[in-house]
């Protein structure tokens, strides 16, 4: 079976989107760039899954996310879940790009220290059903890297209900460093084609440059799940099956 | 620039009586007579501008000049063989093997930085990464060094916050790493903090390029951002210290984009990737007067520039001001007219804003029109390279000598020195928490360390390593340090102590140092007690350089750091760059829990050297001689060192430096609650000391090494062959979770933590 | 409770950033009538009672002292919320 296609949104300064590329790679997929000014769909049989990379799309101005979720491509990308014909998900600020398009519920503010942190978060694995999780255990914990100034997830009392009850809630901190709302980290939309992650996984996938780990400093690559999940996603939706 | 009368060329000439602005621009008499002799005329507005700027200290290095020469004289052959090039351009480039090769510069931002931190800070990030790209490389990590005042004063928590939040702003939405760096306290500092920001970046040998403008007909375009009335003046200021009043002249705050500049990082590759620029240059201080005089200086000589078609953020700017505007994230390049097409198609591609502005050609003059009429017509090379060189007056102060013979031993400071287990165990804590040894996380958790995937190791660890080439783990290594205070104590071997300690952190990482680049932040020039410091501290570099075989490769200098008599302590910070053969060896310096059982030996030899430590900067002492330094001994050392870390010997490696082997060990054990249990009876034995000198002298040439039990054979085995001095003083001990020095005393780890942990975000959090 | 809002904006000749990239959109969102943007903030200062002119005075000293980086910003209004 050869490598499966997934796209890489290439926003201004998503200066995660690099990584992105490479963890696609090394899990087995071919990593397709896209620029955000394209208005013409993408070969949706060919690319069934696309990343919306982290870091500080459009400088962050006006708010994390917001000036990313105006550009083409993303009206695109929107009809095509839309007609259940693509899986999109965001890491890091590309979760909050999915939020400032409405296509999750909630939002993000400032971190409750409102400054840019830099740190490790241990993670759990809650619903292993989804796109960006199958390769993990239900309850599995997990270390990555969490970044940003705006990365505290908040949603009202109603849309945290709903997630929590339909289980949308995928992955969630033990300790948000940001102070998101019941640890959120992860969620996923009612249908499973949409699935926001603020942390980056990209930067524990190789050994000696990863997370900590008790084998040693850097030695923690729990990201490689996420990435082997995406491949495994986009294969199954080749062979006809868009999400479990 | 007056509008009424648009002081042209020909209006000067028949002007020569009219009064000018001279003196305001920072030039002194003889420097505007100079002027008009070389031009022939007095100047125009705009050419006074320009002369101004490029004539100022901060561009012409004008007073520095005669003392930075030896850097290349003392150059040797075998030094520069690594060197693709040499100092003079923008940042040197060094030769790191496989087609690789890597530059690196340090620049200093200090007045902007007192005047507005976060802008301050974050332009010098921009500026020094903008140096880096016109040389062709990819910037790969960043890295700064701050010097503020006393951490309890009223502003040093405005300076802190704003610069340590500009530089991480910056850094992180370029997407390039922050990887090293350091942060000291001192009074001295207080009405000139120093900021200095640190670029690395790789590249390909074919992708090298010199800024130079060559070849008549060929196109002179400006690129990136529109050039508004940002920091006029800040060349001019950045040479004049600040009076009582806060600053002397008062520009517009230069605020940075870093948005746009991600975007001219990943434009101007391609550039030159595609070879569509004959040559390059990143506009800085006095901006388009700077770039347009330096490229036709270094090129055919003539150049030709119709100054109305910079596209402008404020209508309504000058001739003059446009010439001098320092906007950021503006580039300048040369394009021959075949590349025109190409290099329109890429700033296109990427949305950048262009214009054309002139073209080279072979008069030997360098040209500008404004609306069609001529405001300069001057020879660039008069303008770039022709500055006056002084050779400023210089005299070792006479308070040296009262300065040094006040010993950290001999003064009140120095009586009642802990001695019982209870008072050194205290005497450690407060280290510790003391706000110059404490925790950096609060600052270094404010940037972006991971972005990019080949940082192997950043903050806390006594260097920064990159991999540069992910098929062979090849990579670098680099580390900032200076001790201000030991610079001030003795210029000439403070500064081979600043070599050393770079030097140092590298090697204790486990990379070979291949060369290093200098910032030298200074006084007056103009008073000859700083100019003695300028002097010494040059040499010392020099003569350290040369006797470690690793070249000067760039650098940068600021002089009139000092608030009204009160000159900075010197500060030439000193950035070494080491190589991996692959970055899979390196060593980090704290303890991971995965060390548990490993041994710890003390290399190096422990004196009684206590002056200009950080212990007696805790007791309010600064005075004495400051450590001896032993060239031969460090390399030495750091050949051992990359050894064992090249041969899997070691799990960690800390070098001893402020604080002594207090703080290397309390360094070690804290970042991740890690214990040891240490005996201090061999050192203090063999040493003929006591447990305080031990525990806290600043001897240099040293570093505790972890090694595992199965590996301390061999260790000792290479140890011995090259006569290191090796002391096995204890152990890893994760379980005991605390510092356990034998017979003395024992700290627990969460007792040395809690001030260690809160004195930074303590004072400066939100 | 009434409420005074203090408008904060970049200094005309700082660069701003943020504007500028948000103005880099309008044009492909169909917002033509507009040649520039600049961003600001807007604080809200929540008074216990009457706002008297010494608390608007109040008001002014915070912006010029907190609020407001003199250096990069200015204070566009001070005023009581309608």
């Amino acid at each position: 079976m050869s490598a499966p296609k997934i796209g890489v949104v290439m926003f201004d300064a998503a200066t995660d989107a690099p990584s992105v590329l490479r963890a696609v790679e090394l899990a087995g997929g071919t990593p397709v760039k896209l620029h955000p000014k394209t208005t013409v769909a993408p070969d949706l049989a060919d690319l069934p899954l696309v990343i919306l990379p982290g870091g500080f799309s459009y400088g962050d101005y006006l708010r994390a996310g917001a000036l990313a979720a105006t550009q083409p491509i993303m009206r695109v990308l929107e009809d095509a879940v839309k007609a259940q014909e693509l899986t999109l998900i965001g890491l890091g600020n590309g979760f909050q790009v999915l939020t400032e398009s409405g296509l999750l519920p909630g939002g993000f503010i400032a971190n409750d220290v409102p400054v840019f942190e830099h740190a490790e978060v241990d993670l759990v694995v809650e619903n292993n059903t989804t796109a960006m999780t199958a390769a993990y255990d239900t309850g599995e914990h997990i270390r990555l890297v969490h970044k940003g100034a705006f990365t505290q997830y908040t949603a009202t009392e109603e849309e945290l209900e709903a997630l929590e009850e339909q289980g949308n809630v995928v992955i969630r901190a033990t300790e948000s460093p940001a102070g998101s709302v019941n640890n959120i980290a992860g969620i996923s939309s009612d249908d499973g084609l949409v699935l926001g992650l603020m942390a980056s996984p990209e930067y524990a996938i190789e050994a000696g440059f990863g997370t900590d780990h008790a084998e040693g400093p850097g030695q923690g690559v729990d990201g490689q799940g996420l990435f082997v999940s995406v491949v495994r996603a986009a294969i199954a939706a080749k062979n006809g099956v868009v999400s479990e | 620039m007056n509008n009424e009368q648009l002081d042209t060329v020909d209006y000067a000439a028949g002007t020569p009586d009219q009064d000018q602005p001279w003196a305001a621009l920072g030039l002194n008499e003889q420097e505007y007579q100079r002027i008009r002799r070389i031009v022939g005329r007095r100047p125009t507005e705009a050419e006074l501008a320009m002369y101004s700027s490029m004539w100022s200290e901060h561009t012409s290095y004008k007073s520095s000049k005669v003392h930075l020469k030896q850097f290349g004289q003392k150059t040797t052959e075998e030094m520069q063989k690594h060197m693709l090039v040499g100092l003079g351009e923008n940042a040197g480039v060094v030769d790191l093997g496989d087609g690789w090769a890597v530059t690196f510069k340090v620049e200093s931002h200090n007045s902007p930085s007192y005047l507005e931190p976060f802008q301050g800070a974050a332009t010098g990030i921009g500026g020094v990464v903008r140096d880096i790209i016109s040389m062709g490389a990819r910037p790969v990590a960043v890295l700064d060094a701050l010097r503020v005042g006393h951490e309890d004063h009223e502003d040093t928590a405005r300076i802190v916050k704003g610069a340590v939040a500009g530089v991480g702003h910056y850094g992180n939405i370029l997407g390039v790493p922050n990887i090293a760096g350091e942060t000291d306290f001192d009074p001295v500092f207080q009405g000139n903090p120093l900021v200095n920001a640190g670029a690395v970046g790789v590249l390909r040998h074919e992708d090298l390029r010199l800024a130079q403008a060559s070849g008549a007909g060929n196109k002179i375009v400006l690129f990136g951002a529109r050039t508004g009335g940002d920091g006029i003046g800040g060349a001019a200021m950045s040479s004049a210290s600040f009076d009582d009043e806060g600053a002397t002249n008062t520009p517009v705050v230069q605020a940075g984009d870093p948005l746009q500049e991600n975007v001219i990082i990943e434009a101007t590759l391609e550039l030159f990737s595609k070879s569509l620029v004959e040559g390059i240059q990143d506009l800085g201080a006095a901006g388009i007067a700077c770039a347009t005089s330096e490229l036709a200086a270094s090129g055919d000589g003539g150049m030709h520039i119709e100054l109305t078609n910079v596209l402008l953020r404020d209508e309504g700017l000058s001739a003059g001001d446009i010439l001098m505007a320092e906007s950021q994230e503006r580039m300048m390049a040369v394009v021959t007219p075949d590349n025109t097409d190409a290099f329109e198609h890429i700033m296109h591609n990427y949305g950048v804003e262009y214009s054309w502005l002139g073209e080279v050609n072979d008069s030997g003059r360098l040209t500008i029109d404004w609306n069609g009429e001529r405001i300069v017509d001057v020879d660039p090379v008069t303008v770039a390279d022709d500055s006056p060189v002084y050779e400023r007056p210089y005299a070792r102060p006479a308070s040296q000598d009262a300065l040094q013979a006040d010993t950290f031993r001999g003064s009140a400071a120095g009586t009642n020195l802990p001695s019982t287990g209870d008072e050194l165990k205290a005497a450690v804590v407060e280290l510790m928490s003391s706000v110059n040894m404490a925790d950096r996380s609060w600052i270094s958790s404010q940037t972006d360390t991971s972005v990019g995937g080949n940082t192997r190791q950043g903050a806390p660890n006594d260097s920064g390593v990159i991999r540069v080439d992910e098929e062979t783990g090849m990579g670098i290594g680099l580390a900032i340090d200076c001790n201000s205070r030991y610079v001030y104590l003795d210029p000439y071997q403070g500064a081979q102590l600043a070599v050393a300690e770079s030097y140092r952190n590298v090697a204790t990482s486990g990379a070979t140092p291949l060369g290093i680049s200098d910032g030298l932040n200074f006084g007056s020039p103009e008073n000859p007690d700083v100019m003695w410091q300028f002097a010494e501290s040059t040499r010392g570099i020099a003569d350290a350089c040369q006797e470690l075989g690793i070249p000067v490769t760039g650098g940068n200098v600021s002089l009139y750091n000092q608030t009204v008599d009160t000159p900075i302590h010197p500060t030439p910070m000193i950035v070494t760059l080491g190589r991996y053969d692959d970055v899979a060896t390196a060593v980090p310096s704290w303890l991971h829990p995965s060390f548990n059982g490993s041994a710890l030996y003390l290399l190096g030899e422990t004196f009684d050297e206590l002056d200009g430590s950080q212990f007696a900067h805790l007791r309010g002492h600064l005075g004495g001689t400051p450590p001896k330094v032993d060239l031969a001994q460090e390399a030495r050392l750091a050949g051992l060192l990359a050894n064992a870390s090249r041969t899997h010997m070691l799990d960690a490696a800390h070098d001893l430096s402020e604080g002594g082997l207090a703080g290397a060990l309390a360094d070690m054990v804290l970042p991740a609650g890690v214990g040891v249990r240490v005996n201090l009876e061999y050192v203090t034995e063999r040493d003929n000391i006591d447990a305080f000198t031990a525990l806290f002298s600043e001897s240099q040439a040293r570093a505790i090494v972890a090694v595992p039990l199965s590996e301390e054979v061999r260790f000792r085995g290479i140890a011995e062959s090259r006569g290191y001095p090796a002391l096995r003083i204890g152990v890893v001990d994760a379980d005991s979770e605390s510092l356990e020095v034998q017979d003395l005393f024992s700290a627990s780890i969460t007792e040395l933590r809690e001030g260690w942990a809160s004195a930074l975000p303590q004072r400066f959090g939100n | 409770m009434p409420t005074i809002v203090v408008d904060v904006m970049p200094k005309p000749a700082v660069l701003d950033p943020q504007g500028k990239a948000i103005d880099a959109r309008l044009p492909e969102l169909g917002f033509r009538e507009f040649s520039q943007v600049r961003q600001g903030k807007r604080f809200e200062l929540t008074v216990e009672g009457e706002v008297t002119a010494d608390i608007l005075d109040r008001a002014k000293a915070l912006a010029a002292e907190l609020l407001a980086n003199p250096s990069t910003e200015y204070i566009a209004n001070v005023e009581v919320a309608k």
